[in-house]
């Protein structure tokens, strides 16, 4: 057992902290080049990758959440990075992935069907194959960073089975409508008539996405608790400031038992998803897929759950000003929200994980 | 003992009922129902049709417009009216500071205002909260001092619900600073022309747009206002001020408007997507768990009810606490259940108003910032800590 950070981990840990302390800059649009600086866009977060690097990812995450940081490092490393990895040809490796690793490009992986919540896998796209070229046609709603990718990877259905094909933003046909989204991050729903693509722009065999997808997405959740865990920390962090600082009735709020309680409620939420975040980023370095699995909808479970108690509780102790949008503890408790339920939630994942038996073996008899 | 209504009750039900059917808009029903933004002249115009029809104040003696309906029977009006549903009455003056006028007001105060309050001539304010005085209401600090016969007010008012919509605002300044906090409060209607009021939005973490905010700072700068605008007796504000928030919590129970969130929750778990929530089981069982806390919370309602009606006195009543913080925390799980079926898209901010509500799913539009919103239901009127605070103290006797 060892849960310590190793002196890299550290490294990356207060080199993004210092990284992301400062807002964005006049003329500065995204804090993503400075996340790519120290090394983000050339992780490797494949679910077999090494130890380290999912490590890294985990802790990469958890400081983009207590910032705030809305960079498509899930959508563009996560996703479509590891996609590319996993089922690239070599000319995709030296094309897009290295734009991507170079900080050049960012990709977002287009799933979901307009609220095909919990249908997975349904893809909103139908591929037609003629003479080795592919014609896209579909609508895909509420793609994550969808608004400035410089392209997608689509999951398009051919003959009933999910292929996955890298389609550039600017290809003839593809449009695209920018969604606002109350946790500050992007979308786009996308629309595609008629667009051409070449073989060569497929990854992975045809019909071949399922697979590829469920392991990928799998490990956008990881990376989702961790972002999550990294919300709620800060998030805790403000309210307890509050409580100390804020008084009523001649005294802090902090003086209060029923709010000291709450506070400290709140402070086991996070703990237990931290603890379910380890369980999940280490599982997944144990290269068991059904281990995994389990570990993996556990975390989400706990990381839902914690997730909107923190939240709702962080904004209840603040009182009025934590409705106010001009005051942090809201843009958490959105970003929280947002995470919660992306990717399915709690009861999706309580109901997979009770489907694959639980946790625990049952007692002999 | 009898859990049903009466014949008359339910006649005036059947009453309600029709006319809603003939007053409401389907355009104006289907936006209340999809959680879009209603208008100040929407609003102005629907109140006045109730005015009209006897039920925008039925609990006001006949003399002042009302028909002096007893609590079960306003009870079933708002209850029909929420169901419709209708736009959610504005109660700021017809439920809030009309009953102090009348129960503490000179007449020459009911004549000026109470017409203009029943028929939403008037818009109305509630300047209670202010920056270092939320929970601790009686530590406001507000100030208004006698010159001739005027009060000269200065001070900042917070979180003033459609303070920029308001005519009048009811005011708790300190009138007395050497007193002991409670003691030294009185109770004013402040005309928000006059000059020295300043007025400026908070924008709330619902996305709302600059302009169809709710509430807002009122700022007060040497603002005079005449000393017939005082409601009762001078430093004796807070009494008054508490039979007004009772009021108010007794009014946040609206077990009519969970019930009609609640049943919009189980028409769009039945057609939701290719597989429908409610044959989820967890899902279909959070809803029905739900269901049976507010049957509770609504048989609970109807008890103190009951009970008020039987002591009918203008004191405060802490059960109102007990209706206050369930009826709230029902609200904010419907809200929770919106927000699972909407899935991620939650997240998208409400479409514009013209995208016109096409199909089922429409309803799901603005789930997500009604959830943020509805977070300020535990937070005013009293914080639900408030209300435990009250229950233990007033009722256990902790
Ligand atoms: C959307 C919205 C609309 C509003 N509209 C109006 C309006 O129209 N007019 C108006 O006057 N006000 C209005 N309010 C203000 C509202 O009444 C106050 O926000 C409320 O009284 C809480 O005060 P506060 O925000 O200062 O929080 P605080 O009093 O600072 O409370 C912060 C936290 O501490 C807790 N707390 C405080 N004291 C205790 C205690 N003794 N024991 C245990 N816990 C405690 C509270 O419950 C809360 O969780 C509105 C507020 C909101 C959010």
């Amino acid at each position: 057992m060892d849960f310590d950070p190793t002196p890299e981990h550290v490294l990356l840990r207060d080199s993004l902290r210092r990284a992301l302390a400062d807002p964005l800059a006049p003329g500065e649009a995204s804090l993503w080049p400075r996340c790519v600086e120290l090394g983000l866009a050339a992780l490797d977060c494949r679910a077999d990758a090494a130890a380290d690097e999912l490590q890294c990812m985990m802790i990469a995450q958890e400081e983009l959440g207590r910032a705030l940081a809305a960079v498509p490092f899930v959508a563009t490393v996560v996703h479509a990075a590891a996609l590319l990895r996993a089922a690239g040809t070599p000319a995709q490796h030296e094309s897009a992935l290295a734009c991507i690793e170079r900080g050049e490009a960012t990709l977002a992986l287009a799933l979901a069907e307009e609220r095909s919540r919990y249908a997975r896998p349904a893809p909103g796209v139908q591929a037609v194959r003629r003479d080795g070229t592919w014609q896209l046609d579909g609508e895909l709603a509420f793609v994550s960073e969808g608004d400035r990718a410089d392209g997608f990877l689509i999951a398009a259905t051919h003959q009933g089975a999910p292929t996955l094909l890298l389609v550039p933003a600017n290809a003839p046909g593809l449009a695209r409508t920018p969604v606002a989204r109350l946790d500050g991050h992007g979308a786009a729903d996308v629309h595609l008539r008629g667009v051409m693509v070449p073989d060569s722009a497929r990854v992975g065999p045809e019909g071949g996405a399922h697979l590829l997808l469920e392991s990928v997405e799998r490990m956008g959740i990881v990376a989702e608790v961790a972002e999550a865990v990294g919300c709620m920390d800060a998030l805790l962090a403000l309210t307890v400031e509050y409580l100390k600082t804020r008084r009523q009735f001649g005294r802090p709020l902090g003086d209060f038992q029923a709010l000291k309680h709450r506070a400290a409620d709140m402070y086991v939420a996070v703990e237990q998803a931290r603890s379910l975040m380890y369980f999940a980023t280490l599982s997944c370095a144990m290269n068991d897929p059904v281990a995994r699995a389990r570990a993996v909808a556990a975390a989400k479970v706990q990381a839902a759950r914690s997730a909107r108690f923190v939240g709702q509780q962080a904004i209840q102790l603040h009182g009025g000003i934590g409705l106010a949008e001009e005051y942090r503890a809201g843009h958490y408790f959105r970003r929280l929200t947002a995470l919660e339920l992306a990717h399915g939630d709690a009861d999706d994942h309580l109901a997979a994980l009770g489907g694959m038996g639980g946790l625990f073996a049952a007692a002999d008899a | 003992m009898d859990l049903r209504f009466s014949a008359a009750e339910e006649a005036l039900r059947d009453d309600v009922r029709a006319f809603v059917r003939e007053n409401l808009s389907p355009e104006l029903r289907q936006k209340v129902r999809a959680g879009r933004h209603v208008g100040k002249d929407e609003i102005t115009a629907w109140q006045r049709a109730l005015n009209r029809a006897g039920y925008a104040v039925p609990h006001w003696p006949a003399e002042w417009g009302g028909r002096g309906c007893t609590v079960t029977e306003r009870y079933v009006i708002r209850e029909e009216l929420d169901l419709a549903p209708a736009p959610q009455l504005v109660g700021l003056g017809i439920n809030l500071v009309a009953p102090v006028i009348l129960a503490f007001g000179t007449r020459a105060q009911k004549q000026r205002f109470l017409p203009g309050i029943a028929n939403t001539d008037e818009w109305w304010g509630q300047g209670f909260s202010e920056p270092n005085a939320g929970s601790d209401l009686a530590s406001l600090r507000t100030a208004a001092r006698r010159d001739g016969d005027h009060y000269v007010v200065s001070g900042e008012k917070t979180w003033t619900t459609y303070g920029h919509y308001a005519d009048w605002m009811f005011c708790l300044v300190r009138t007395d600073p050497a007193a002991a906090p409670q003691a030294g409060i009185s109770f004013l209607l402040i005309d928000m022309k006059s000059p020295g009021v300043t007025v400026r939005p908070i924008r709330l973490i619902d996305g709302a747009p600059p302009g169809r905010h709710e509430v807002n700072q009122v700022f007060f700068d040497d603002v005079r206002v005449p000393l017939d605008l005082r409601v009762g007796r001078e430093n004796e504000g807070w009494s008054y001020a508490k039979y007004l928030l009772s009021n108010e919590r007794t009014g946040s129970a609206r077990v009519g408007i969970a019930k009609e969130r609640l049943r919009q929750v189980k028409r769009l778990a039945a057609v939701d997507g290719p597989r429908p929530a409610l044959a989820d089981p967890l899902f279909r069982a959070r809803v029905t768990a739900l269901e049976v806390e507010l049957k509770a919370h609504e048989i609970t309602t109807l008890r103190v009810l009951s009970e008020e009606a039987r002591r009918g006195s203008h004191t405060p009543n802490p059960l109102s606490s007990l209706l206050k913080l369930r009826g709230t925390e029902i609200q904010q799980k419907v809200s929770e259940l919106l927000v699972d079926l909407a899935g991620p898209e939650a997240l998208r901010l409400p479409v514009a108003e013209d995208a016109e509500a096409r199909e089922a799913f429409a309803a799901l539009e603005t789930v997500g910032a009604t959830y943020f919103n509805w977070r300020k239901l535990s937070i005013f009127g009293g914080s639900n800590e408030i209300q435990r605070n009250i229950l233990a103290r007033a009722v256990l006797g902790l």
